[in-house]
C-alpha cells in the first residue's frame, strides 16, 4: 500500500497544483495558524496573505460554473482531502467554498440559479457556502423538522432555528431546509437559499466545541425571514424526480467520503505523531514495552489507516460513476471515525501523562479526533443506516 | 485521469463478466468437489484444484484481472465450505512456498483420509511463514472473507426472519448495530484483500503483514458475531455459524502469525518507513 499511496500523494498534488493550490504551500501556511484557530475557531487574516483564497474557493467547483480548472471528480477531491485532514482537519472542513450546500444547489435549483449562486465564488476573497437541516430538537431525524415557510406574495416567509451548522457564521449564503406543511412528512420539506444579509435571519452564537474549532458551528435562527421566490430551490426538473430532502442525502453522500479521507489524513498524522514519540523514547518510553509490542501497536494503526482508505476511495469512485453509494459512504465514515479515535487513544496509551502537556498536539488530536463521530450523522445512525441498506440490498 | 486510475484500480465496482463466469465456476467445482469429499475422495479433488489454483495464481502475478479472478475463485471454495476451503489453502499455501524455495515455510503433510473439519489440530502447527510469500497470505485471506461474506448474510436473513417482540430482531437496534460492524468488516476486508491482490505487481512486506492482521481482527469479529446473533440456535455445533467459528480459529491464527512476524530488517521501533507523506 505505501507504494502506491506515494503515487496517488503525488498525482494529488499534482492535479491540486493545475487548480492553482499548491498542497505542500498550504499545509505549511495552515500549520502556521494551527494553534491560533483551535482557540479562536477563526482563521487569521494572515493567512489568507499567506495563501489566496481564489484557488481555494473554486476547488470543488463543476466546470460549468467556472473556467478555471476543477479537481474534476470525486477521487481527486477525496486525496486532496486526505492531505488537508493531515494538515489539520479542522482546517479542512473550514476551507472555503460551497461546501454542502452545492449538491441540493445542483440537485434542485434551475441552471440559472446554480450560475448565479455558484458563480460567486469566482472571488480572490474567500466565500463560503453552508447548509442547514438540524436543528435543537431534530438531529439524526432529519425529517421530523420543524423550521416552517409559509408561502406569500413573491416568495415565502422562514421560522424556526437551526444548530450545529459547520462554517454557519461565515457563510455568504445557507441552503435552510424548512417545511411548507409538516403533516406531509418529508414530502412537505423544501430547500431555500438564504443570503446572510436577508431580513429576519440572524447568527445566535459560534458554539464553543471540544474540538474541530475552524469549523465554526452556527446556531442561527430566522424570525418571519422573507426569502424571495427565486430563492426557492425546487427546479421543474426536480419536482418531477426528487423530494428535496433526497438532495440532503446527496450532500451526504457527497461529502462523507471525503469527510472519511479527512480523517484518514488526520490518522496519519497521529501515526506519525505516535512515531516521533517512539523514535525519541524507544519501547523503553513506556514500562515493560518490548519491540515486539511496538510493532504489534504500528501494524494495528497500519491495517486500519489502510482499510479506512480504501473504503472512502470505493465510495467516492462509486460517487463518480454515478451509483448508489449512500451505504459505502456511511460505512467509509462510521469506520473511518472509530479508527481515528482508537488510533489517538493508542498514542496517548504511549506517550502517557506527557499527551496532555499543555499545546500538546495529542491533547488537540483527541479533541478533534471525538467529533469525527458525531459530525454528518453519529456512528450509530450511519451503522443503522448500513443495517437497513444492506438488508435491502440482499432482498434484492 | 492517472490519479483517479491509480486510486480505483484497488477495487471493482461491477462485477465483469468474467468475475461472474469466475463465480459460478468456483461454485459449480465448489459442490462437486464437496460431493467427492463426503464419498472419501476428498484429497484427489484437493490435489485436482491444488493444480488449477496454482497455475493460475502464478500466471496472475503479474495480470491484476487474473489474480481478481482467482481471489473471487477462492472466496466462493470459502464460502462453500470453510473447513475444506481452509485446508486447501494449506497446501496451496505449502506448495507456493517450496516453489518458492523457502524451507521454513514448506511443509507437505499428508493429508488422507483427513476431513475438513480435522484442520484446526494441523493449522495451529503451521510454520511461520515469511510475508514475502504475500500469494499464500492472499489465497488464506480469500477463503476467509469468501466464508465471512456468506456469515453475514446468513446472519442478516435469520435476524430478518427472527421475531421476537413483534418485529424482527434486525429491527432491534442492538442487533442492527452488531450487523453494520459486521458488513464494515467484511467490506474493508475485502478492500484491503483485493487492493493487494490485484495490483499487479509483488505484495510489499508490509502491506502483507497489515491485510493479514486486517482479516485476522476482522474475522474474529463476524464469525463471533454471526454467532451471537443467532445465539443459542448458532451455538448448536451443527449450525453454519458454529462450523464457520469453529473453521475460522485456527486460519485467524495463521494470519497472526504472519502480522506478527518480526520485522528484522527495520531499524528499532520504526517498522514502517516514514516519508514526507506520512506512509
Amino acid at each position: 500500500m505505501d507504494i502506491d499511496c506515494e503515487r496517488v500523494s503525488d498525482l494529488a498534488k499534482e492535479r491540486a497544483l493545475e487548480c492553482g493550490v499548491d498542497l505542500d504551500v498550504l499545509d505549511r501556511a495552515i500549520g502556521r495558524q494551527v494553534a491560533a484557530t483551535d482557540q479562536s475557531g477563526e482563521i487569521p487574516v494572515e493567512f489568507w496573505t499567506d495563501f489566496g483564497a481564489e484557488a481555494l474557493n473554486a476547488l470543488w467547483l463543476p466546470d460549468a460554473v467556472t473556467d478555471r480548472p476543477t479537481l474534476g471528480s470525486a477521487l481527486a477531491r477525496a486525496a486532496v482531502a486526505e492531505h488537508t485532514g493531515f494538515a489539520d482537519p479542522g482546517f479542512a472542513i473550514a476551507m472555503p467554498g460551497p461546501g454542502l450546500a452545492m449538491p441540493p444547489l445542483l440537485a434542485l435549483g434551475e441552471p440559472e440559479q446554480q450560475r448565479a449562486h455558484l458563480g460567486r465564488f469566482v472571488s480572490t476573497v474567500p466565500r463560503w457556502g453552508a447548509f442547514a437541516i438540524t436543528e435543537p430538537g431534530t438531529g439524526s431525524d432529519a425529517t421530523a423538522l420543524r423550521t416552517s415557510a409559509r408561502k406569500i406574495a413573491g416568495g415565502y416567509v422562514l421560522s424556526g432555528e437551526k444548530c450545529f451548522i459547520t462554517n454557519g457564521a461565515r457563510a455568504d449564503f445557507t441552503v435552510v431546509f424548512a417545511t411548507l406543511d409538516r403533516s406531509r412528512g418529508r414530502f412537505g420539506i423544501r430547500a431555500f437559499l438564504v443570503d446572510r444579509d436577508s431580513p429576519g435571519f440572524a447568527i445566535d452564537r459560534v458554539e464553543h466545541m471540544l474540538g474541530l474549532r475552524g469549523s465554526q458551528l452556527t446556531a442561527m435562527s430566522f424570525q418571519d425571514c422573507f426569502v424571495p421566490e427565486e430563492n426557492l430551490l425546487w427546479s421543474k426538473e426536480s419536482a418531477r424526480r426528487f423530494d428535496a430532502f433526497a438532495a440532503a442525502q446527496d450532500s451526504w453522500d457527497f461529502m462523507r467520503p471525503l469527510l472519511s479521507s479527512i480523517i484518514v489524513g488526520f490518522c496519519r498524522k497521529v501515526r506519525l505523531l505516535l512515531e516521533a514519540h517512539l523514535s525519541e523514547f524507544g519501547p523503553a518510553g513506556r514500562l515493560g514495552w518490548r519491540q515486539a509490542q511496538v510493532n504489534g501497536l504500528l501494524t494495528e494503526i497500519e491495517r486500519k489507516i489502510a482499510a479506512a482508505r480504501l473504503l472512502a476511495w470505493k465510495a467516492a469512485a462509486k460517487y463518480d460513476g454515478g451509483q448508489p453509494m449512500s451505504m459505502e459512504a456511511s460505512i467509509a465514515k462510521a469506520f473511518a471515525s472509530r479508527v481515528a479515535y482508537e488510533i489517538v487513544d493508542a498514542a496517548i496509551a504511549v506517550a502517557g501523562p506527557s499527551a496532555f502537556q499543555c499545546g500538546a498536539p495529542l491533547e488537540k488530536a483527541r479533541r478533534d479526533a471525538k467529533a469525527f463521530d458525531i459530525l454528518e450523522g453519529t456512528g450509530d445512525m450511519q451503522r443503522m443506516m448500513i443495517a437497513n441498506m444492506y438488508r435491502r440490498n440482499l432482498v434484492k | 485521469m492517472d490519479l483517479e486510475h491509480a486510486m480505483s484500480s484497488r477495487f471493482s465496482l461491477d462485477e465483469t463478466e468474467m468475475e461472474r463466469a469466475a463465480r459460478d465456476a468456483a461454485r459449480r467445482f465448489s459442490q462437486r468437489w464437496l460431493s467427492v469429499g463426503r464419498e472419501g475422495g476428498q484429497h484427489k479433488s484437493l490435489d485436482a484444484v491444488a493444480e488449477l489454483g496454482l497455475d493460475s495464481l502464478q500466471s496472475a502475478a503479474g495480470a491484476p484481472e487474473l489474480a481478481k479472478l482467482s481471489m473471487l475463485a477462492f472466496e466462493e471454495l470459502g464460502a462453500a465450505d470453510l473447513g475444506h476451503a481452509a485446508e486447501l489453502a494449506r497446501r496451496l499455501s505449502s506448495d507456493w512456498l517450496s516453489r518458492a524455495g523457502n524451507a521454513s515455510g514448506a511443509r507437505r503433510e499428508d493429508h488422507g483420509g483427513q476431513s475438513g473439519s480435522d484442520t484446526k489440530r494441523r493449522e495451529a502447527r503451521v510454520p511461520a511463514c515469511d510475508p514475502a510469500h504475500g500469494h499464500a497470505v492472499h489465497i488464506v485471506c480469500a477463503v476467509l472473507v469468501g466464508a465471512m461474506r456468506s456469515a453475514v448474510d446468513h446472519a442478516f436473513i435469520y435476524a430478518g426472519e427472527r421475531m421476537s417482540f413483534g418485529k424482527p430482531i434486525l429491527n432491534h437496534q442492538a442487533v442492527a448495530l452488531r450487523l453494520a460492524d459486521m458488513v464494515i468488516a467484511v467490506e474493508s476486508a475485502t478492500l484491503l484483500l483485493h487492493g493487494s491482490a490485484c495490483a499487479g505487481r509483488a505484495p510489499t512486506r508490509s502491506e502483507v503483514i497489515a491485510l493479514a492482521a486486517h482479516v485476522d481482527a476482522s474475522s474474529q469479529l463476524v464469525f463471533r458475531d454471526a454467532v451471537q446473533v443467532l445465539a443459542a440456535h448458532g451455538y448448536v455445533a451443527s449450525s453454519r455459524t458454529a462450523r464457520w467459528f469453529e473453521a475460522a480459529g485456527p486460519i485467524a491464527a495463521f494470519l497472526r502469525e504472519i502480522a506478527h512476524t518480526p520485522q528484522g530488517d527495520q531499524e528499532l521501533c520504526s517498522p514502517v518507513p516514514e516519508t514526507s507523506h506520512g506512509h
